[in-house]
């Protein structure tokens, strides 16, 4: 067989895609491309590099070595700006075509502009590349003072990275606390606090109404939704993503901020797949759509991605439906943060302060177990990780959940489950 | 010490690698870096009393997740030590 993979994209989960393909079919043709202008980096440290922490060399994963001696074909700097599923070919920026036999889409998303005046102002970031990390960086290093807006996982390291640069910084967060979607007032203040260590100062039910700058085109200040005034010559903006799906709006493709994908990563358009943050993929734990943008999940959807392709085309591969609690961690102060499985949803929900930098919360839905978040003590994240998997009926013995140390065989676990 | 995941034996027939984590300062790395959330789960349930202690008992599996000598962040970047 000399049948041709094509995979849009170079992150974590097109490259896992790519090393699936190429473990099980060592004479099919595989090409990645992707509009960035380097190969897989870790997406995870690029915090890290910005923070002036780490220097380039840690964060880069793939050298173009790496797809030379597997016989993939790299293709940087290239924009896909269509499918044509009946010809089965991608279109480039530049109008070239490429055929695939199968198509994984693992495209990503673009960080959402707030709607603002000035927010394209010089000196407005948003953070979601490695190229986007050297910018920051660059401009973190010389600002005195900073704004970050966006009180979420994303948002909170671009406070960490002007903590890190000695950026004296306000966090306005149109809320009364930091992601409140996930934490109470208590849990939340232990991240306040911690942000406070760092230089940074949260600036509660504000967010930005428009942005100052001066003749050059450059931000000097934020006025927040009160109308207060923050100098700002460094202005992070972290409020979400928009996933890259217009290169499948004229397929058959279900979107719906998102991709639609079963449980194997096939999309509605035959061979064509998707996978990582801009799947909606079915989740075989809750029963619903759902859509994560951890590393783990990207890279267990990718693997799969590519073994289901490669079964779909014959070959002799084993696939299991995807079945993933994902896990997202914080690390920026002494204490670390985690969050787990599906924390901002359900119809239930409890909680524990163990010290002043120690808390839990737990989310339950139909009486199971479906996420968290452990602030301080982060051992008993394997425990509810396999209660969640398990789809276990637990909700009735918080008082055991909540235990600083529990053991799942303290619990009592219908036996039919 | 701490101990974390499968028993081990004092009688000398087999003993679990040990895990130690040693602070190191991250501008001098040059070597490639992981970061907590890309250890599989076992790895990460074991790191934080790494961290923490000593040195900590693990599992060979664990062990086969992690790499002797390697850095990885977390709280701070902490290099690795896996004594067979």
């Amino acid at each position: 067989m000399s049948e041709s993979y094509v995979i849009i994209g170079d992150g974590i989960a097109g490259s896992s895609a790519a090393e699936a393909i190429r473990e099980e079919a060592p004479d099919a043709d595989v090409t990645v491309v992707t509009d960035e202008g380097e190969a897989l980096y870790n997406r995870i440290l690029i915090k890290e590099f910005a923070k002036g922490k780490l220097p380039e060399a840690p964060i880069s994963i793939h050298e173009p070595d790496w797809y030379d001696e597997r016989d993939i074909d790299l293709q940087l700097n290239t924009l896909v700006t269509g499918v044509d599923p009946d010809a089965h070919t991608v279109e480039t920026h530049e109008g070239d075509e490429i055929s695939y036999d199968k198509l994984l889409v693992a495209a990503g998303g673009t960080p959402n502009q707030l709607p603002v005046e000035n927010s394209d102002a010089d000196g407005v970031h948003h953070f979601w590349t490695f190229q986007d990390a050297r910018k920051i960086r660059e401009h973190a290093e010389d600002a005195d003072t900073g704004v970050v807006v966006g009180a979420g996982l994303l948002g909170i390291d671009l406070a960490a990275i002007c903590g890190g640069q000695d950026v004296d910084a306000k966090y306005l967060m149109r809320g009364d606390r930091w992601w409140r979607y996930a934490l109470s007032a208590e849990g939340a203040e232990i991240i306040h606090e911690g942000l406070r260590e760092k230089g940074v100062e949260p600036v509660f039910e504000s967010g930005a109404d428009h942005f100052e700058t001066n003749d050059d085109g450059e931000v000097v200040a934020t006025i927040d939704g009160n109308g207060d005034r923050h100098d700002s010559d460094f202005v992070g903006v972290a409020i979400g993503l928009d996933f890259n799906v217009e290169i499948l709006q004229d397929t058959e493709a279900t979107i719906d901020n998102g991709v639609h994908v079963d449980e194997y990563m096939r999309t509605d358009v035959e061979d064509v797949y998707a996978a990582g943050d801009i799947t909606q993929y079915w989740d075989t734990i809750m029963d619903e759509r759902a859509q994560n943008g951890s590393w783990g999940s990207a890279k267990q959807q990718g693997a799969l991605a590519g073994k289901t392709m490669l079964a779909d085309e014959g070959y002799d591969v084993d696939i299991e439906p995807f079945r993933w609690v994902s896990s997202y961690s914080i690390t920026h102060f002494d204490f670390p943060f985690l969050s787990f499985g599906f924390p901002t949803m359900g119809d239930e929900s409890c909680e524990r302060k163990y010290s002043d930098t120690e808390w839990r919360r737990l989310t339950f839905k139909d009486g199971k177990l479906i996420g968290g978040v452990l602030i301080g003590n982060l051992a008993p994240q394997s425990k509810y990780k396999k209660l969640i998997k398990d789809e276990a009926v637990v909700a009735d013995q918080q008082d055991v959940l909540l235990q600083e140390n529990f053991e799942i065989d303290e619990l009592a676990i219908p036996q039919e489950q | 010490m701490a101990y974390v995941g499968t028993a081990h034996n004092t009688a000398g027939e087999h003993m679990n690698p040990i895990l130690e984590a040693t602070e190191t300062a991250p501008t001098t790395v040059e070597e490639t870096v992981r970061d907590y959330d890309e250890l599989h789960d076992r790895a990460q349930a074991a790191l934080p009393d790494a961290v923490a202690g000593d040195g900590v008992a693990i599992p060979e599996e664990v062990a086969d997740d992690l790499a002797d000598g390697e850095v990885v962040r977390f709280t701070g970047y902490y290099r690795l030590d896996i004594a067979q």
